[in-house]
């Protein structure tokens, strides 16, 4: 009977002292940080170092134009603690797939609450002008705000390592300013209004824009769709009404009809990357954003030459 | 010898008067549905003296107003080291958009940038035609946000005085960015 008694207290008093600890040990691991698109992993490897997990909610190899939630990635929500939204237009499928896990009222993150955003163009101009542009992550400045807005919201989340998470957030937009910087080193001679762009892709105002150049036209006519022969005579046309003297079209997405608007309207097509496929890494971001900032550069040097 | 027969048409006005009834009932059904389980959007509205970032600016603006705000960041994460407004040519030589010269800022208008009275930062547009003066108006508190105004006119000049009435008076006016997640999405937040 006193043995028993001893042994519960004894027990009692074991659990009192590893309670906490287990407390403790729950709320020191480190976040799990769920991200939708490729741009936003780079983003937050970046911001965390090794202070936190990045998780792709979506497996790579997917497009994230089509995807439709799969259950074994709407399972994996259940094990993060906050997710990285572009949110406002390409990764809609987040929203369902949140309500439908495990944890339905996880944190997001909107990284581009802070951004000043522009309107669609091309077909996704339907809805009123009330429709966004949501391709912020291609331009520099626009990925700059949304990482010093990442970094924030993820200091509040983990305040021990706030600080951290600031610093590396200016040092890897240093980097980037950097980037830009070298790109428009490289351009002598501002291009005048005479230079007008139009691009396959609604998705490069905002990069255009930082060059100081503005898209005129978007040749195509639903994304992933190519256009008919006479959709495509009256793009030919209008390019040539526009008198267009660059179209930046989709590396990822070659097409057979592009080559022809080339021969046949004689505007030459430069392509760039949308940052939407292949492996999720650290620097896939940068790498791949000089390669198009190079690539516009090119388009503005071999017009004026 | 043949026999006229006049077949008439069995009640045509009256079937036509029900497809008009039927079709009116449809409506109104469909009209009382949507009226009471629309959802409204309200679109947000911006004062007189305002401008809407992303309708009202043209691209030269709307990429400086960008930079901006993102200059504007840094500014104030170094507050917290030195109180005093980071100068102009700091932000030029640290490369930051749109204090730096290059093939950008030569296409938007070439503003040239002073900081007023450790309050302000303001961009004078050398061509007005492009892209309109910039005034950045820096809060007192380190956790503040931006409040940008922009003047079209040629004659933008030097505020007086930074109050929101004189800049009105002046003719500047402030640029209103709003945040909606998109229609696309399915939950609003």
């Amino acid at each position: 009977m006193f043995r028993a008694t001893l042994a519960r207290r004894l027990l009692s008093v074991f659990l009192a002292c590893a309670l906490p600890a287990l407390a403790l040990a729950d709320n020191g691991k480190p976040l799990r940080i769920g991200i939708t698109l490729h741009p936003y992993y780079s983003y937050v490897s970046n911001i965390v170092g090794d202070k936190a997990e990045v998780v792709p909610l979506i497996p790579a190899g997917f497009n994230p134009h089509a995807y439709e939630p799969r259950a074994e990635d709407i399972k994996r929500i259940g094990t993060l603690d906050v997710i990285v939204l572009n949110g406002v237009g390409h990764d809609d499928f987040a929203d369902r797939m949140i309500a439908a896990s495990e944890k339905p009222t996880i944190a997001t993150i909107e990284s581009n609450s802070n951004v000043p955003l522009l309107a669609a163009t091309g077909v996704a101009a339907r809805g009123a002008g009330k429709v966004v542009n949501p391709h912020t992550f291609l331009s520099i400045s626009a990925s700059i705000a949304q990482v010093n807005n990442i970094a924030r919201e993820l200091g509040k989340l983990d305040p021990d390592n706030a600080k951290y998470y600031s610093q590396n957030a200016r040092a890897y937009a240093k980097r980037l300013r950097k980037l830009r910087a070298e790109a428009l080193a490289q351009v002598t001679e501002a291009p005048g209004a005479e230079f007008r762009v139009a691009t396959i892709h609604a998705a490069y105002d905002y990069l255009v824009r930082e060059f100081g150049l503005e898209v005129t036209a978007v040749v195509e006519p639903a994304h992933g769709i190519e256009p008919s022969p006479s959709q495509l005579k009256k793009t030919i046309d209008q390019l040539k009404a526009l008198d267009v003297k660059v179209i930046f079209s989709e590396m990822d997405f070659p097409s057979a009809y592009v080559e022809t608007i080339q021969r046949e309207s004689g505007v030459k097509i430069y392509p760039l990357t949308h940052i939407s496929y292949g492996d999720y890494s650290k620097e896939k971001y940068e790498v791949e954003m000089k390669r198009n900032l190079d690539t516009v550069v090119r388009a503005i040097k071999e017009s004026q030459a | 010898m043949s026999r006229v027969q006049v077949v008439r048409p069995a009640g045509a006005g009256h079937e036509t008067l029900y497809v008009l009834l039927v079709s009116l009932l449809i409506l109104a059904v469909a009209a009382g549905i949507v009226a009471l389980r629309g959802e409204r959007h309200d679109e947000v509205s911006i004062e007189a003296h305002q401008l809407d970032a992303r309708r009202d600016l043209n691209a030269a603006e709307q990429g400086v107003y960008a930079d901006l705000r993102v200059a504007f960041d840094e500014i104030q994460a170094r507050r917290e080291e030195e109180p005093q407004l980071l100068a102009v040519e700091v932000l030029a030589e640290e490369g930051f958009p749109p204090f730096v010269l290059d093939a950008s800022s030569a296409s938007r208008g070439q503003h040239q940038w002073q900081l007023l009275q450790e309050r302000a930062y303001l961009g004078l547009s050398q061509a007005s035609a492009v892209a309109g003066s910039f005034l950045l108006l820096v809060p007192e508190a380190q956790d503040g946000a931006a409040d940008v105004w922009l003047q079209r006119s040629p004659a933008a000049a030097v505020p007086a005085d930074f109050s929101q009435a004189a800049l009105i008076a002046a003719g500047w006016q402030q640029i209103a960015a709003h945040y909606d997640a998109g229609v696309t999405r399915q939950h609003s937040h």
